[in-house]
């Protein structure tokens, strides 16, 4: 019964954050946009013969990323405290971690919205065929989308009270979110430049384990997150 | 008026304590325990020593000048505030405890509610949260018992304070909780809206429903609360005997 109620919970937080960003469209819009800008800058600035081209996309690709994201990240807890939801929200009767999920979930929701549009952008823009193979490609969003949504969920909770939270959720986000970072642009570059070999594997099983710790460690921290 | 609630999923459905004078109403039981509170901010004290028991039933009013700590306390008693020291229990259990929770209703200064989600659909997601059953009917009943159907399906931005403030003190009911806590509820309200919240409040006290509320209305207080609990800079300073205790009568004068 309560693993139901926790399952239903779960569905109608993300149905909640979706429906209202859907209306009033407070930071995807400008994610996307951001992101569209920063892949045009890319692709106008980036003259390098295609071998080297593929070499460096990757990680402009998961920079690109990272840098509209965080506006994502940065929005998904704060929206919560500019409603001023924040103490409703951190009553409900269910588990502090499943309140963590689901705004990880929304995020991951906004990244993967994000990269559809990026990934087609940069191919476009910079004429480097970004999804040879697409299925380890995916692979890689889905493991690199968990690190910095577990990350930026966690830094948005402990920002959200302050004035000057936008440039210092950014500042908090950088250090913590380069290990995932790295290691999906690593990953990015291997994939585009031959056939995925143990190197690769390394890099994957290093996401992993950075998406995994984020996230535990975010959905144990996050009672003391939301406190006042 | 408030007719019945729904059943809710939570374990303990809040027992039938009769209505009239406050001491054939409580049981004795204590609903609140606070034991030794102090909560700074930074290095301000903002609670010291605060000991403060509340019955089940029991209606208590918290007032004091600005700063004095009302709403502190309010978020220490519902689990949103942690204390330095001390410890506070909703029936028996840590205040911080999920069971305990779900046995709370709170709303803050702040109303609570999403902006572009309509008055129905904040209730409605509410209600989900804390497992009500047939939550749209129920949501329906309340909006049209607080004459708030015409304004059900506005978005909350476009809605006036008045009317925010009513929908946030419902969603702090929609799931009938044993503990009611408000903090300043009749803050935006107008004259109609004062008695429409006094009925609510009058309907949680037959329903042996606790209420804490914060307010600056002196006569707010003395009409609804058994006991008013005077805050200042932090500390208890005095509780007074609230209404008179003649059966209905203050009722009327509600």
């Amino acid at each position: 019964m309560q693993a139901r109620h926790a399952v239903q919970s779960l569905y109608w937080l993300i149905r909640k954050d979706l429906q209202r960003e859907m209306r009033a469209l407070h930071a995807w819009s400008s994610m996307l946009l951001l992101g569209l800008v920063l892949a045009f800058l890319v692709g106008s600035q980036l003259v390098l013969p295609p071998e080297q081209k593929a070499h460096v996309i990757g990680g402009l690709l998961w920079l690109a990323i990272f840098f509209a994201g965080s506006l994502a990240c940065e929005h998904s807890l704060a929206s919560e405290r500019d409603a001023g939801c924040w103490q409703a929200f951190a009553l409900y009767p269910v588990a502090p971690s499943l309140l963590f999920l689901s705004k990880v979930i929304t995020t991951n929701i906004a990244l993967a919205l994000l990269e559809l549009v990026l990934v087609p952008a940069f191919v476009v823009l910079s004429d480097v065929p970004l999804a040879p193979r697409p299925v380890p490609l995916l692979v890689v969003a889905l493991l690199g989308n968990l690190g910095v949504a577990a990350i930026g969920t966690i830094v948005s909770g402990l920002t959200a009270g302050l004035k000057q939270r936008s440039g210092l959720a950014v500042l908090l986000l950088l250090p913590l979110v380069i290990p995932v970072i790295l290691s999906a642009a690593e990953a990015t570059r291997l994939l585009l430049s031959g056939p995925l070999d143990s190197q690769w594997w390394t890099w994957i099983r290093l996401l992993s384990v950075f998406a995994a710790v984020f996230t535990v460690v975010g959905a144990l921290a996050f009672e003391y997150v939301l406190e006042e | 008026m408030l007719r019945s609630f729904p059943s809710v999923t939570s374990e303990a459905a809040p027992s039938s304590v009769p209505s009239g004078p406050r001491e054939s109403r409580l049981d004795g039981r204590p609903a609140v325990t606070a034991a030794n509170l102090s909560v700074a901010y930074g290095r301000v004290p903002v609670l010291r020593e605060i000991d403060l028991q509340v019955a089940a039933g029991e209606c208590v009013a918290l007032m004091g000048p600005n700063g004095a700590g009302k709403s502190t306390l309010l978020g220490c008693l519902v689990g949103v505030v942690r204390p330095a020291c001390g410890e506070v229990s909703l029936f028996g259990k840590n205040a911080r405890n999920r069971d305990a929770r779900r046995q709370v209703g709170f709303a803050g200064q702040e109303p609570g509610l999403y902006a572009e989600l309509s008055a129905r659909e904040n209730l409605i997601f509410s209600g989900r949260m804390y497992g009500v059953q047939n939550v749209n009917q129920h949501v329906s009943r309340l909006l049209e018992e607080s004459n708030l159907t015409s304004a059900a399906d506005r978005p909350v931005a476009q809605l006036s304070q008045g009317m925010r403030q009513r929908v946030a003190v419902l969603r702090a009911m929609v799931h009938q909780p044993q503990l009611v806590v408000l903090d300043e509820p009749s803050a935006r309200l107008d004259t109609a809206g004062k008695q429409w919240l006094a009925s609510l409040l009058t309907r949680c006290r037959d329903h042996g429903q606790t209420v804490c509320f914060a307010s600056h209305d002196v006569a707010q207080c003395r009409t609804l609360a058994d006991r008013i609990v005077q805050l200042d800079a932090g500390r208890i300073v005095a509780i007074d005997p609230g209404r008179v205790h003649d059966g209905d009568a203050w009722l009327r004068s509600a």
